[in-house]
């Protein structure tokens, strides 16, 4: 039977480019705020495109973290992509100091100079995530300009732009993050993506 | 490393991908679903849709256009241009089907909503598309919109200053669909030196593509019309140039 993710819409991001990837890799992928819905996921992912505060804000409001968290609580995997994955965070300073759902409890910064990082960068994977199989250094694409800092206690990867490291994938329990869009980088993207669903729901 | 970018870019009239010459002539060329698909299929590191005359007849964004792409699952980062006037147009936008949104009617009309825009997508998600030309010596920033010429660019460096874009898609407007003709004399006059440029319009050789990815500050190359004249041109294209800051061609050899 396939894995059910469900795809958080909290107002913004890339809803329909992430729910017909996870379903052309096979998975069953729906999008919605409602939590009943949701709540029937094998997965949760909170996608991509978009700022911290407004994104923060309108998981407040919708009740959405809450929810988050009592899916934590069960043991439901979270996967976040992009901001998704940055709000899982502790807090950022884009716009404003915001909190986060501090489920990774560290904190995410802006890019030096206040750069954007857009493109295809590769990201050096570290070996206690090798079980994946996914080859070390191979391109992403990334559209972003504020990142959790490197070497975390959670980093399972990491990248350089313009001399500055950043992390690019966290792990922890069964949360995991990207700072890059799978969904988005080809055939490598894919491949990632159905890894570690399957990891993180094996585990759960 | 930041790899440089190859974007194929299609130009939609009236639901129909167009070879556009100079924005005044078309030809058309087929449904633009087809040729995206295409361009995925060849690895392509961006697709940048423009559908054009949309904000002209206010018209609000093509999001038929990004329903019918967004259904074929591309795994290719997508920027779509044409019609966004609002926040509510961009974000929509953004759940339809891409990534990111170019901009150009609304650098010159309303500000406010611009940063509306920036704070709540986030500027990473953000292109100025700036349609240029060269006369007497001069630059001129062309607002499509009204048909006039502009010699200042104060608006754009504000724009860029503030953080409230990531890059600049810089079009050689009377160069767009020649070959081998992007006015060099462009770079030299546009006035913000250090912003991420991806240039369009008239770039078509590997030379050509190759000297400008040299400069520091051009973060891309994009190319419309040339890539729909032979089979796996982007591959084609990463393989002449064989640019070391460029993602390779048989990139996926390495994957599986």
């Amino acid at each position: 039977m396939k894995l059910k993710i469900g795809i958080i819409d909290y107002g913004v991001g890339n809803l329909t480019s992430i729910r017909n990837t996870l379903n052309k890799v096979g998975f069953k992928a729906f999008i919605s705020s409602n939590h009943s819905s949701l709540r029937d996921s094998d997965l949760i992912l909170l996608p991509g495109v978009g700022a911290f505060k407004p994104a923060m804000d309108a998981i407040k409001e919708k009740g959405l973290n809450d929810f988050i968290y009592e899916m934590v609580r069960e043991k439901t995997p979270i996967l976040g992509i992009c901001l998704g994955m940055q709000l899982l965070g502790r807090s950022s300073t884009e716009g404003q100091y915001t909190r986060g759902l501090n489920l990774i409890p560290e904190d995410v910064y802006s890019l030096e100079d206040n750069r954007c990082h857009v493109g295809w960068n590769n990201a050096k994977i570290f070996s206690k995530f090798k079980k994946l199989e996914i080859p070390d250094n191979l391109d992403f694409y990334f559209n972003h300009s504020f990142a959790f800092k490197p070497n975390l206690d959670f980093t399972v990867g990491e990248t350089t732009y313009s001399g500055q490291q950043f992390t690019a994938i966290i792990m922890k329990d069964n949360i995991a993050g990207f700072q890059f869009h799978p969904e988005k980088s080809q055939m490598a993207g894919q491949i990632l993506l159905k890894r570690i669903i399957f990891r993180l729901c094996s585990h759960a | 490393m930041l790899k440089k970018r190859i974007i194929g870019v299609i130009t939609v009239l009236e639901g129909w991908a167009v070879q556009s010459f100079g924005y005044k002539k078309y030809l058309p060329l087929g449904k633009p679903a087809v040729i995206a698909e295409n361009l995925d299929n060849w690895g392509a590191d961006e697709i940048f849709i423009q559908s054009i005359n949309r904000s002209k007849y206010t018209r609000g964004p093509d999001i038929e256009l990004l329903e019918s792409i967004s259904k074929l699952s591309l795994s290719t980062p997508i920027t779509y241009a044409g019609g966004i006037s609002c926040l509510e147009d961009a974000i929509q936008a953004i759940k339809t089907g891409c990534e990111r949104i170019a901009l150009d009617n609304l650098l010159h009309e309303n500000l406010k909503k611009l940063n509306d825009i920036s704070s709540t997508i986030g500027s990473q998600a953000i292109i100025a598309s700036i349609p240029v030309s060269v006369q007497n010596n001069k630059l001129l920033w062309f607002d499509y919109k009204r048909n006039i010429d502009k010699e200042s660019f104060r608006e754009i460096e504000n724009i860029y200053s503030s953080g409230l874009i990531s890059e600049i898609f810089l079009i050689d407007k009377n160069s767009e669909g020649s070959k081998n003709s992007f006015n060099k004399k462009i770079l030299d006059l546009f006035p913000l030196k250090t912003t991420p440029l991806i240039l369009f319009g008239g770039i078509t050789s590997s030379e050509q593509i190759k000297g400008y990815l040299g400069k520091k500050n051009i973060s891309a190359i994009a190319i419309g019309n040339s890539l729909n004249y032979k089979e796996h041109s982007i591959q084609t294209v990463k393989k002449d140039i064989n640019h070391k800051s460029v993602r390779g061609y048989n990139y996926r050899k390495n994957i599986i």
